[in-house]
C-alpha cells in the first residue's frame, strides 16, 4: 500500500484537517437576506427528491425515495439544520436549478440524466477542494456547518438511507439480537454489513 | 426542615456501583436501610427507553439536538454514550452546574443507579504493584492496605458482578473469578500471535467484562445487541438495577428515596458521630433530616466529598473529618485518548458479527519489575480491531449512483488502536473546592476545580504513544499512526482520591476500613477514598473495598465500637 492510499484510508477512519471555507463560492450568486422559506418549494422537493435517488438510486435493493430520505432530508432541512446550513445547502441546490434551467430549460429533476450527473459531479469537485475544521474523532465525521451542499446533501442520504428500515433489512443485513460474537467469518458468505 | 423520626440503622447516600453493594450488604445483614439518591428513579426494564430502539425510530436518527446540548448537557454531551438513547440518564449540566467546565470534565448520571447505568464495564484486579506504589517511590500516602486483604472481597463481589474474561496467571493482574471470555476476531488474534512472537514483556488478552457471557445470578447473559448503556433488561451486564438493587429490595430492609439532594452530614461533637443527614427535595425543595447509627458516603468520588466539604461544623470547620486538609484534594484521573492505530492488510474477506461490549487488554508492562523508566508507574492499553463504519467510508468514498451503493457493501480494511490509561500521581495541587459565593439552585456551593496533568503523566502519554506504535508495527499494520490528547482532567471518567484512604489520621480522611479517621459511624468507600489511581480501571476495586467495609462497620457496630 502506497502512502496515499494509506492517507486516505486514515482520513476514512478518522476525518482529516486543514481548515478553508469554500461556501462563499457556493453562496455565489444568492444575495444576503434571500434566504428560502424553510417550508420547500415544490420544486425543491422533487430536486431533493431526484438527488438522494442519484446518490442511492434503486438497483437489485430499493433506493433512497423507496426508503424514505427525501422526507428525512426535508425534516432535516426545516426542523434541525440553522440559518447558515439551510443557506448553503439552498444556493446549492438554487445553483443545480439555475443550471438546468439554463441549460435545458426545465427543472433539475426534469432534465436529462447526463446533465444531471454533470451538475452534480461539478458540485463534487466544488466540494472536493473544501478542508474540514481539524477535529480528531476516531469514529466518524462530526457534523460541520460549513461543509459545502454537496457533502451535506451526501451525509443526509447517507445517514437518512442507512438508519431507514429498508436501509437496514434490505441494504444490509438487521440483526437486532446477535445472540454471539464471532470475529472470523467470511464475507464472502454475506456479501453485505452487519447491522443492529 | 422536617425531622423523620424512622430510626434507620444505616443511610447510604448515593446508588451507583458502590451506593448498590453498600445497600445491598447492609440489607443482606438485617439492617434497615435508607437509600438516597440525588437523581430521579429509573426502574429496571421499564425506564430503559432507548434500549433496543430502532435506527429508524431515533428522533432525527440520532443526530444531535445541538441547541439543547449546547444550553442544558455542555459537560454530558462530550460523553461518548450520550445522545437521545441515553440522554435521560445524564445530569441536566444547566440545572445542576459546576463553576468550571473548562477546567476538569464531570461526568455525571442524574438518576437511581448513577453511573452504573453508563459505565464501560471494564473490571480488573489491582495488585500490589499498585497498592505498594505510593510507598515505594513517596507520591502520596501509603496504601493502608495490601492485595491480601482485598483479595477475598475481589472474589466476593466477582461472583455476583460476573465477571467475563481469561485467566492469564499475571501478577501485576490478577485474574478474577471468571465467566467464560468473550472471543477475539480475528485481526485481535493476529495481534496477539505477533506481540507473544516479538515481545517478551508484553502480551494482549481480551477485556474483563462486568457483562455476563453464562446466564447466573439471576440474571441472563450477553445478547451482544450492542450500547449497554441504553440499558439491558437482560441484566447481563452489572448495574445497581439489574444486580445489588433488587437483592437489597428482596430483603424488605430497603428504603430508596429519589430526587433527594443531601445538603450535608450533622455532626453532634459529644458523641463524636455523624448524627443526621440532611435532605433537600430536588422537586419541592422540602428539607428532611434523617437519621441513623451508620452513613455510608456512595455519592461518587466528587459528589461524596462535596457533602463533606459542605458538612461543616465548630468541630470541622473545613469540612466533616477533614483534620488532615487532604479532603478535596489529591484528586486523580487517568490519562486518556492518547494512543497508536493502525491497518491491517490481508484480512478484507473476514467480517465480525454480534456487536461485543468489550475490547482487548495489554496488561501494563513498563516498571514492573523495578524502576525501569524515566517515569514512574505505567499504563495499559484498551483497545480493539474492527472494520470501520459506514459514514466514515461513504464519505470518503467519491461518486454516487450504484457503484457508490454497492461499493459501501463491502467494508473499509480492519483497523486496529490502542488507546493508553496512564496512572496519574497524587499531588496535593489537583484538587476540589467549594465557592460559598457561588450556590446551585438548593443552596449548595459549586464545585471548582483545580487540575493540572504533571510531566509524569506527560511521560507517559509519550511512551503509550511510542510503544503503542512499536506494538502495531511488530504485528505487521501499516499506516500506523499515534494520537495524542492533552485533554481536560475526568475524560476518562475514573476520576479518583480527594477524602484518601491513610494511615496517619494528620495526612489523610480515611482509616484502611474506609471509616472517617475522627468519625467513627462515618465510611466512604467510592472513587474519593482512593490513595493512589493505579492504571487500573478501578470501579471492581470500589466495590470490593465497599463489601469489605460493610462487614466491618456491621462488625464493629455488634461489638458497640461504634
Amino acid at each position: 500500500m502506497n502512502r496515499r492510499e494509506i492517507l486516505k484510508l486514515s482520513a476514512m477512519v478518522l476525518g482529516t484537517g486543514v481548515s478553508a471555507s469554500l461556501s462563499q463560492a457556493l453562496m455565489a450568486g444568492v444575495k444576503p437576506g434571500t434566504l428560502p422559506n424553510v417550508s420547500l418549494s415544490a420544486e425543491q422537493s422533487k430536486n431533493i427528491a431526484m438527488l438522494a435517488e442519484m446518490f442511492i438510486p434503486t438497483t437489485d435493493t430499493p433506493g433512497a425515495i423507496a426508503a424514505g430520505v427525501p422526507e428525512f432530508i426535508e425534516t432535516i432541512l426545516t426542523e434541525w439544520y440553522k440559518d447558515d446550513e439551510r443557506e448553503i445547502f439552498f444556493a446549492g441546490l438554487a445553483s443545480l436549478e439555475r443550471d438546468a434551467q439554463k441549460k435545458e430549460g426545465v427543472s433539475y429533476y426534469q432534465a436529462s440524466e447526463d446533465l444531471r450527473v454533470a451538475l452534480l459531479t461539478e458540485q463534487e469537485h466544488i466540494a472536493s477542494e473544501y478542508k474540514a475544521p481539524a477535529g480528531f474523532s476516531l469514529f466518524g465525521s462530526k457534523d460541520d456547518p460549513n461543509a459545502p451542499f454537496f457533502k451535506k446533501l451526501k451525509e443526509l442520504v447517507v445517514t437518512g438511507y442507512y438508519t431507514s428500515e429498508i436501509g437496514c433489512k434490505q441494504e444490509q443485513i438487521y440483526k437486532p439480537m446477535p445472540g454471539r460474537y464471532d470475529g472470523d467469518l467470511n464475507y464472502a458468505d454475506f456479501g453485505r454489513r452487519f447491522v443492529s | 426542615m422536617t425531622t423523620q423520626t424512622t430510626q434507620f440503622d444505616a443511610i447510604v447516600i448515593g446508588s451507583g456501583v458502590t451506593g448498590g453493594w453498600a445497600a445491598k450488604e447492609l440489607t443482606e445483614k438485617g439492617l434497615k436501610v435508607l437509600m438516597l439518591d440525588r437523581g430521579r428513579m429509573v426502574e429496571h426494564v421499564q425506564d430503559y427507553v432507548g434500549e433496543h430502539k430502532k435506527p429508524w425510530e431515533v428522533p432525527y436518527r440520532n443526530k444531535p439536538l445541538r441547541d439543547l446540548y449546547a444550553d442544558e448537557y455542555e459537560v454530558q454531551s462530550k460523553q461518548y454514550a450520550f445522545d437521545e438513547t441515553t440522554r435521560h440518564f445524564y445530569n441536566n449540566d444547566k440545572k445542576n452546574p459546576y463553576a468550571n467546565p473548562n477546567g476538569f470534565t464531570w461526568f455525571r448520571a442524574g438518576v437511581v443507579g448513577g453511573k452504573s447505568l453508563l459505565w464501560g464495564r471494564q473490571v480488573y484486579r489491582w495488585s500490589d504493584l499498585d497498592f505498594e506504589a505510593n510507598k515505594k517511590d513517596g507520591h502520596g500516602v501509603d496504601w493502608p492496605i495490601r492485595y491480601n486483604d482485598i483479595e477475598p472481597w475481589y472474589s466476593y463481589v466477582e461472583k455476583f458482578v460476573g465477571v467475563s474474561g481469561q485467566a492469564e496467571g499475571l501478577p501485576q493482574l490478577p485474574d478474577s473469578v471468571f465467566q467464560k471470555p468473550m472471543n477475539m476476531n480475528v485481526v485481535e488474534k493476529h495481534v496477539k500471535g505477533k506481540m507473544a512472537e516479538t515481545f517478551d514483556d508484553r502480551m494482549m488478552t481480551i477485556g474483563r467484562v462486568a457483562v455476563q457471557t453464562e446466564p447466573k445470578n439471576g440474571r441472563g447473559e450477553c445478547h451482544y445487541c450492542g450500547p449497554c448503556h441504553r440499558g439491558c433488561s437482560a441484566g447481563a451486564y452489572f448495574s445497581t438495577q439489574s444486580s445489588t438493587l433488587p437483592a437489597a429490595r428482596a430483603t424488605g430492609n430497603l428504603t430508596l428515596v429519589s430526587d433527594a439532594v443531601v445538603e450535608g452530614i450533622d455532626y453532634d461533637p459529644a458523641t463524636k458521630r455523624a448524627s443526621g443527614v440532611r435532605v433537600i427535595d430536588a422537586n419541592s425543595l422540602q428539607k428532611t433530616r434523617y437519621t441513623s447509627k451508620l452513613v455510608f458516603v456512595c455519592a461518587s468520588t466528587i459528589g461524596s466529598t462535596q457533602i463533606l466539604m459542605n458538612s461543616k461544623s465548630e468541630a470541622f470547620p473545613t469540612g466533616l473529618a477533614n483534620r488532615s486538609d487532604s479532603l478535596g484534594r489529591y484528586l486523580m484521573d487517568h490519562t486518556y485518548a492518547t494512543g497508536a492505530m493502525g491497518f491491517f492488510m490481508g484480512f478484507e474477506d473476514k467480517i465480525d458479527f454480534g456487536n461485543r461490549p468489550n475490547g482487548i487488554y495489554i496488561p501494563r508492562f513498563q516498571n514492573v519489575n523495578g524502576q525501569e523508566k524515566e517515569y514512574l508507574r505505567g499504563y495499559n492499553y484498551q483497545g480493539g480491531a474492527m472494520r470501520p463504519g459506514l459514514m466514515g467510508q461513504a464519505m470518503n468514498t467519491p461518486g454516487f449512483g450504484a457503484d457508490f451503493k454497492h461499493s459501501l457493501r463491502t467494508p473499509g480494511p480492519w483497523m486496529m488502536y490502542l488507546g493508553g490509561f496512564g496512572e496519574c500521581l497524587p499531588n496535593k495541587d489537583n484538587r476540589m473546592v467549594l465557592l460559598e459565593n457561588k450556590k446551585d439552585r438548593f443552596g449548595i456551593p459549586q464545585i471548582k476545580f483545580d487540575f493540572t496533568w504533571g510531566k509524569n503523566e506527560d511521560m507517559i502519554r509519550e511512551d503509550i504513544m511510542k510503544e503503542g506504535e512499536a506494538i502495531l508495527t511488530a504485528a505487521g499494520a501499516v499506516g500506523v499512526r499515534s494520537f495524542n490528547s492533552t485533554g481536560l482532567a475526568g475524560e476518562s471518567i475514573h476520576e479518583m482520591g480527594t477524602a484518601r484512604m491513610g494511615r496517619d489520621p494528620n495526612t489523610s480522611v480515611l482509616n484502611g476500613w474506609n471509616q472517617a479517621h475522627d468519625v467513627p459511624n462515618l465510611f466512604v468507600t467510592d472513587g474519593a477514598a482512593m490513595a493512589s489511581a493505579s492504571c487500573v480501571n478501578p470501579s471492581l476495586t470500589f466495590m470490593a473495598l465497599t463489601a469489605r467495609a460493610v462487614d466491618y462497620a456491621v462488625k464493629q457496630l455488634q461489638q458497640g465500637y461504634i
